[in-house]
């Protein structure tokens, strides 16, 4: 079957977007069966795995806007200015299980511009038209999330 | 801050399919299983019903085919031909074995099927077993009457007192008095295999509609690509209803036939949020969507619209329909035939298929002739004068409700839901 050709991908999109491997599990079912009722859809404008990801990032998004996770902003705020005082960069040779460790305790609005901007390549005015949000504020969530993630990896 | 652009890279890295990521191939096999069972959910719970009340009712049908109980029947070869004045009467000891002085009458009056082929016309009467009844209780305004030697049923499996013809004239003329003599189901039977009978009432059905989609191959390159994930995935299933006046003509067999004016409502819950920021460019003829302009970001629209659509039809049905008895006056009835749809209006508002933009449901080109067709079956109450039903159902649109002249989407609706009859008989005396 085409569709599991890419389950490993799709299911590190939502590994990354998730909280734990339980919701990732869920989030992996949902967007399957998504893309199967949507497959007439697809044109072939693009690659199929390209598609399939905007699927499963948009369907992130919409059950991150349902409340499904929760943000906390003063959480943020305290870790945030903590890690401006640990601006030095971290090493570049970290085992990824560590780096994905790290941004999944980043705060969901850090962690998921991140995600959105270096991992799956959208720029930031696309970011902030799937998160209804001004560009500006992309671009400073990605700013603080960047350093969020850097204090973070340099304490472990 | 740039110099924390390498923390992109280590994401980047660390994101090219984790450890952690691998999807096993049992975790694969519950996603495959709950893509089939998801999609065919609804319809299975649906079918499911459907059958078994197919099931029962056949059962029942069955059931109810075989022999009555030969002990109470004589064994008498057939003669149609025989009167039943002329019927050779059985021995006194043969009618009267139990018979009393009060005048109080015991019978086992067989309660269904007694005229079938293989019984004999008249069923003398095996006394006590089953129904009791006070001859003095019958309000005749007729002499006193004459101690009976008996009670047989006739041709049409109707009461006569063997020696009293004038209250065998009675009672024949007089079939209101029957019930009091005879199982009310038979008398009814009896009556409906001679004239056949209306139904006449009320029918409400609260339902569930969505909508059945599927692309229209001329002019599916219209559908933008966005379609799906803002406005077709936005719009879901919502209640429905239809009200109106039934009408049933039930002959002599078990068949019946239904039709009736229908007031129907079809809703559809829409939930759309969007924003607008890319704009289709067309081919030269229009028949295509060649790419996508981006728009200016003063130019973005955002769609923001939470509502239902609703569409009126008036409905006229005709359908064919099956009806077994089950004891306690009850009946299984199935029915299945077509419908008739009028769009008589239709109101909310609409994502459209190439530009996204709303558009008030009114404006568009919707089809104002319909065919339908449904499938409901159930369980009805049916005494002498009304019956009572209720009965799921399925109804389908057989065409596109868009225009498929102009509409790169057809549209086919669809509902399920629980129909309630209220019907009064009209029985021809």
């Amino acid at each position: 079957m085409l569709f599991e050709k890419y389950a490993n991908k799709m299911m590190a999109i939502c590994m990354r977007y998730c909280k734990n491997q339980d919701d990732a599990k869920d989030l992996l079912q949902e967007g399957y069966y998504k893309i199967y009722i949507n497959i007439k859809s697809f044109k072939g404008g693009s690659k199929i795995d390209t598609w399939m990801t905007r699927i499963f990032i948009n369907l992130a998004l919409n059950k991150k806007r349902h409340g499904r996770f929760k943000y906390d902003h003063y959480e943020f705020d305290t870790k945030f200015e903590q890690a401006e005082t640990e601006y030095e960069p971290s090493s570049d040779d970290i085992e990824p299980e560590i780096v994905l460790k790290a941004l999944n305790e980043l705060p969901e609005i850090y962690k998921v511009v991140l995600n959105m901007y270096a991992v799956d390549n959208l720029s930031h005015k696309e970011i902030a038209q799937q998160l209804g949000i001004s560009i500006g504020s992309s671009k400073s969530r990605l700013s603080r999330g960047r350093v969020l993630l850097n204090a973070l990896l340099k304490r472990k | 801050m740039d110099k924390l652009q390498h923390i992109d890279q280590l994401l980047k890295r660390a994101s090219q399919e984790p450890a952690n990521a691998l999807v096993s191939d049992s975790d694969w096999l519950v996603i495959e299983k709950k893509l089939r069972h998801r999609k065919n959910r609804i319809y299975a719970m649906w079918f499911f019903l459907a059958l078994v009340s197919v099931s029962v009712g056949l059962g029942l049908l069955f059931h109810n085919s075989q022999p009555s109980n030969p002990t109470a029947i004589t064994d008498a070869p057939v003669n149609k031909d025989q009167d039943v004045q002329n019927e050779e009467e059985p021995s006194l000891e043969q009618i009267h074995k139990g018979l009393n002085s009060t005048e109080t009458y015991q019978t086992n009056l067989p309660t269904k099927n007694v005229t079938k082929a293989n019984v004999p016309h008249t069923h003398y009467i095996t006394p006590p077993i089953e129904n009791t009844f006070d001859l003095n209780e019958l309000k005749y305004d007729i002499p006193p009457i004459e101690k009976p030697d008996g009670i047989s049923l006739n041709k049409r499996g109707l009461p006569i007192v063997l020696n009293n013809q004038e209250l065998n004239a009675r009672l024949v003329s007089d079939l209101s008095l029957i019930p009091l003599l005879h199982n009310e189901y038979t008398h009814t039977e009896a009556k409906n295999k001679n004239n056949g009978y209306w139904e006449v009432g009320f029918a409400f059905t609260p339902s569930l509609s969505s909508k059945f989609l599927s692309e229209n191959n001329l002019l599916s390159g219209l559908i933008n690509k966005d379609y799906y994930n803002f406005v077709g995935n936005s719009e879901r299933v919502a209640f429905s209803n239809s009200y109106g006046i039934n009408l049933q003509w039930h002959n002599s067999s078990k068949f019946y036939v239904s039709s009736g004016l229908f007031i129907a409502q079809r809703t559809e819950m829409v939930d759309y949020n969007y924003t607008l920021t890319e704009g289709p460019i067309y081919n030269a003829e229009k028949t295509n969507i060649d790419s996508y302009f981006y728009r200016l970001p003063s130019d973005h629209e955002q769609i923001t619209y939470k509502g239902s659509n609703s569409y009126h039809f008036i409905e006229i049905p005709i359908n064919i329909g099956f009806k077994t008895p089950i004891p306690r006056n009850f009946e299984s009835r199935i029915q299945i035939g077509l419908s008739y749809l009028g769009l008589l209006d239709a109101s909310g508002k609409k994502g459209d298929y190439s530009t996204l933009e709303l558009n008030d449901v009114k404006d568009l080109h919707l089809q104002t002739q319909n065919i339908a067709t449904s499938i409901k079956t159930g369980l009805y109450y049916n005494s002498s004068r009304f019956a009572v039903g209720i009965e799921p159902i399925f109804g389908l649109s057989l065409n596109s409700l868009s225009d498929k002249t102009t509409s790169p989407i057809k549209v086919k609706p669809y509902n399920y839901g629980i129909n309630i009859s209220t019907n009064f008989k009209l029985i021809k005396k």
